[in-house]
């Protein structure tokens, strides 16, 4: 399998992994995915008083572009408000890290994971 | 960069520099058609290939002439099985087989299923082998033929071969084997085994690739109908021109496999141990994957629980190894084998097949250990599955909304 | 072997061009399966793959109907059992492997050059039900005859059968071109232009169409199953990179001079085909009154290794069933020898066969044709 330079770099120097406290009020937390599918998606975001994620952590157990496309993905979504968060498409995760057509689920799951996240955050901040 | 450590033996090995030495005159000087009667360089070919047979039935206790050289295991296993349903299949019309065996063996069932015959699909046990009970009970005056594995390529359990003849011959039940992973690795006896045909690879034991062989069985004697038809090689039973540097190389492989067979399943038995006490030791919920006791000496199959196996491999490139889960090809199914035994499709995902084998030192095995174990301390930080056992969360108590 | 003798047996089996072992030798030495995902495994997919684009542009394909098999035999087998084929129309000098392989075909008749009859071909086209293939061996293996495959693929065309052809003797020898020829089938074969043994190729355009003969782990895209002959297939690489049509030329003209020379020594030589087109590295000759074998133990005598006819007809000793059936005299083939140079056959080769020809002649002849 070969992998991308930009799958590769994600995967050994993963950006942003941990989590943060998920009953936190300002905490939106999605887990998307399936042990049984081979990969699972922790996504959460803190948001700040303007409704701009102010930093995002993720974990992942899945392949390496499972894992490389969650590092993305909190990368993209920090400094964005939570609306503009919603514009991240699968479509721009696939072409940043150059993910062949059978790895396109992970950038799927990525894009799941941000609304799943977002759902939360406005489940606990109903505005 | 340097070479990964190559820990995938059961997919392939190397052909030894041994094997390669005994082929070069054959495909230089040597160089005959075998089939060519008509002049020297066809005859010294014939006779090399014959020679190559003895070699091999030497190593499996069987006659030369029960050796019939095919291109490898998979036609073996296909000649096998149409072979012999198509000679037999008028006067019995059942199979027996297990839901382990490797894919060819299931795909040519299926192929026979879709040709009328019933073939039946024998559970495992948790630990990869098969219940003779259950044999018992599936094995009907109907049934022609049991093909059962000899050694699992991913688990490599031993399935108990000589109960399972013993069965079959009482019963004029004929009884095949894949043995493309025992060869040369464990002992095979086909008279005391009362095996009646098996699947044989080169390149497992070695050897060169392209190659293999399928024993058959003359006294009783068993039929098989050719599936390649043509000049009539292999007294008729498989057309096509041999290969004098593949047959021979071939044999040296059978040749040195017997010779070294004792001292080298002792060090790889050694390895494997040292490496699997190591993880262990080190690394909390870690599942082996199939007997330990009725398994060749080179084969481990681990699940990492929470960690996925196609991540791992990322993180040890350093080794060769396989990933039970099958997430490139264009399925998504984790492994057949391992979801038989009973192993949850979560933690299929997390499986590794290690393969030692006989270029394998103990060197390079300690540092396999040690990159399996620092792969998997850095992937559970990452894994969203380890951090919510820790917090005591059962993870097959949640429900997951797949995607 | 002791001293070697002069090989004149190319179309049994060819030793391996320059540079083919050299090629398959590093593949020899590592662990070498290409479903592997490591990266042992996809360098052995990436060696696969160059070969597989090296024969398709040898041969004008496209590289996705290139099918790997283990050799000539199995890729006719293939084509013949893969798919239920209401008609096969073969003809009487194709090889075993094809001759051989079902139980019912019809058998198109050749004239008297050995040349398949089309008019015989068009009334069977014309009464066919269900589909229908025409299997046609390009360049006979024994008398080096090349069929008029163009006017069989046109004849295909108006009565829409599909058209197999057998190229395992035409490779390297003359010019192969899957596209041009319009063909939907083509059998290739390794070892008989200077690659391994264990190597074939099955060309199919109608790939989806056949059912695979040797089913498992679905390698080759689905169509043939079992770990790829890695080396070998290197092998089959190398040796078309490595071969050369200049060489075919020169052996075109060695040939005719030797056949003029000993039909001036020899009034009743009989060579096959001889007024039609050949292969220009075969010669398959009769000597009147000298049975084949005979021949052939005189030849082994001086030195020179010769065939009397296929090579793949594994313990017998029998008249070749295709020069039965080419010319005039069926009974001429219990007599016939055939020579087949190559790569590595230098002129006086042949000239040491023509005297030990013309020695046979004289010696072996005496009293026999009286």
């Amino acid at each position: 399998m070969a992998y991308s330079k930009e799958v590769i770099d994600h995967y050994e120097n993963p950006r942003n992994v941990g989590s943060f406290g998920k009953d936190e009020k300002n905490v939106g937390t999605g887990l998307v995915g399936a042990p049984s599918c081979g990969d699972v998606m922790k996504l959460q975001i803190k948001v700040n008083e303007q409704g701009i994620i102010e930093d995002a952590k993720f974990k992942t157990f899945g392949c390496g572009s499972a894992i490389a496309s969650s590092s993305l993905t909190t990368e993209m979504l920090k400094g964005r408000n939570i609306h503009e968060a919603l514009d991240i498409k699968n479509t721009q995760i696939v072409e940043t890290l150059a993910l062949p057509p059978v790895k396109i689920h992970c950038s799927v799951l990525a894009e799941d994971a941000i609304k799943a996240a977002i759902q939360d955050y406005k489940e606990k901040n109903p505005s | 960069m340097t070479r990964p450590i190559y820990l995938d033996y059961q997919a392939t090995t190397p052909s030894d520099p041994r094997v390669v030495e005994a082929m070069i005159p054959y495909l230089t000087g040597n160089f005959g058609n075998p089939h060519s009667r008509s002049h020297a360089y066809g005859w010294d070919a014939e006779e090399a290939v014959e020679k190559s047979r003895e070699s091999i039935a030497h190593l499996i206790n069987a006659h030369p002439k029960e050796i019939v050289f095919t291109s490898g295991a998979t036609e073996s296993n296909n000649l096998a099985l149409k072979g012999v349903v198509d000679f037999y299949g008028q006067q019995r019309n059942h199979i027996i087989t297990s839901v382990t065996e490797h894919k060819c063996v299931l795909d040519a069932c299926r192929h026979l299923e879709q040709k009328g015959y019933l073939v039946t699909y024998l559970p495992v046990e948790k630990n990869g082998l098969i219940d003779l009970d259950v044999l018992k009970d599936a094995m009907t005056e109907k049934t022609l033929l049991v093909s059962i594995m000899a050694v699992n390529n991913e688990i490599g359990v031993i399935q108990p071969l000589a109960e399972i003849g013993k069965m079959c011959r009482a019963r004029g039940i004929l009884f095949h084997t894949d043995a493309a992973q025992a060869v040369g690795k464990i002992p095979l006896d086909v008279e005391a085994m009362n095996i009646d045909l098996m699947s044989i690879s080169a390149h497992k034991l070695y050897g060169p690739k392209g190659i293999g062989a399928l024993y058959v069985r003359r006294k009783p004697r068993v039929r098989i109908m050719a599936q390649i038809n043509g000049g009539g090689q292999e007294r008729g039973m498989r057309s096509g021109t041999l290969s004098p540097a593949l047959c021979v190389g071939f044999a040296e492989a059978c040749r040195i496999a017997e010779a070294e067979m004792l001292i080298e399943s002792k060090r790889l038995l050694d390895l494997r141990n040292t490496f699997y006490a190591r993880i262990m030791k080190t690394i909390p919920d870690v599942f082996l994957n199939g007997d330990l006791e009725n398994r060749i000496p080179g084969n481990l199959n681990l699940s990492f629980a929470y960690v996925e196996g196609e991540g791992m491999m990322m993180g040890i490139k350093n080794l060769a190894v396989s990933s039970g889960s099958a997430c490139t090809s264009a399925s998504l199914e984790p492994s057949y084998v391992l979801r038989a035994l009973g192993v949850s499709e979560a933690l299929a995902h997390t499986s590794l097949r290690i393969g030692f084998g006989r270029f394998t030192t103990a060197e390079e095995m300690h540092i396999a250990a040690s990159s399996i174990i620092e792969a998997v301390e850095k992937l559970r930080a990452m894994s969203p599955l380890w951090e919510m056992a820790q917090e005591g969360i059962d993870v097959n108590t949640v429900r997951w909304a797949g995607h | 072997m002791g001293d070697l003798p002069i090989y004149l047996d190319y179309n049994a089996t060819a030793p391996l061009l320059p540079g083919v072992l050299e090629a398959m030798a590093e593949a020899m030495a590592v662990p070498t399966n290409p479903s592997a995902l490591h990266s042992f495994g996809q360098q052995a997919k990436r060696w696969v793959n160059q070969s597989r684009r090296i024969i398709a542009d040898t041969i004008d394909a496209h590289p996705d109907h290139i099918i790997f098999t283990s050799g000539g035999t199995e890729s006719n087998n293939f084509v013949l059992k893969g798919f239920p084929w209401q008609n096969v129309l073969i003809s009487g000098v194709s090889h075993d492997s094809i001759y051989k392989v079902l139980a019912s075909f019809d058998e198109i008749s050749l004239d008297s050059h050995g040349l398949l009859d089309l008019s015989v071909l068009e009334i069977y086209l014309k009464d066919q039900k269900g589909p229908t293939l025409i299997s046609v061996i390009l360049a006979h293996n024994e008398s080096g005859v090349i069929q008029p495959l163009d006017d069989v693929v046109a004849l295909a065309k108006k009565y829409q059968a599909y058209v197999h052809v057998d190229a395992v003797q035409a490779l390297g020898k003359m010019p192969v071109s899957f596209k041009k020829m319009g063909v939907d089938f083509m059998t290739l074969s390794a070892h008989k232009i200077g690659g391994p043994h264990g190597v074939g190729v099955l060309v199919a355009k109608e790939i989806f169409s056949l059912h695979p003969l040797i089913e498992g782990g679905g390698q080759e895209r689905g169509h043939r199953s079992g770990t790829e002959n890695v080396p070998g297939i290197i092998g089959l690489g190398a040796a078309l990179r490595g071969h050369s049509f200049d060489h075919m030329h020169t052996l075109k003209r060695w040939h005719q001079s030797m056949e003029e020379d000993l039909e001036n020594f020899c009034s009743d030589v009989h060579i096959y085909g001889k007024d039609v087109d050949r292969l220009p590295n075969t010669t398959a000759l009769a000597m009147p009154f000298v049975e084949s074998a005979t021949q052939v133990m005189h030849f082994d005598l001086a030195g020179i290794a010769v065939s009397m006819g296929a090579a793949c007809s594994s313990g017998r000793t029998q008249i070749s069933r295709s020069l039965q059936k080419m010319g005039s005299n069926p009974k001429l083939a219990q007599c016939a020898i055939r020579i087949s140079s190559g790569w590595n056959t230098k002129e006086d080769d042949l000239k040491k066969f023509t005297h030990a020809w013309k020695e046979a002649c004289t010696t072996l002849k005496k009293g026999k044709s009286s």
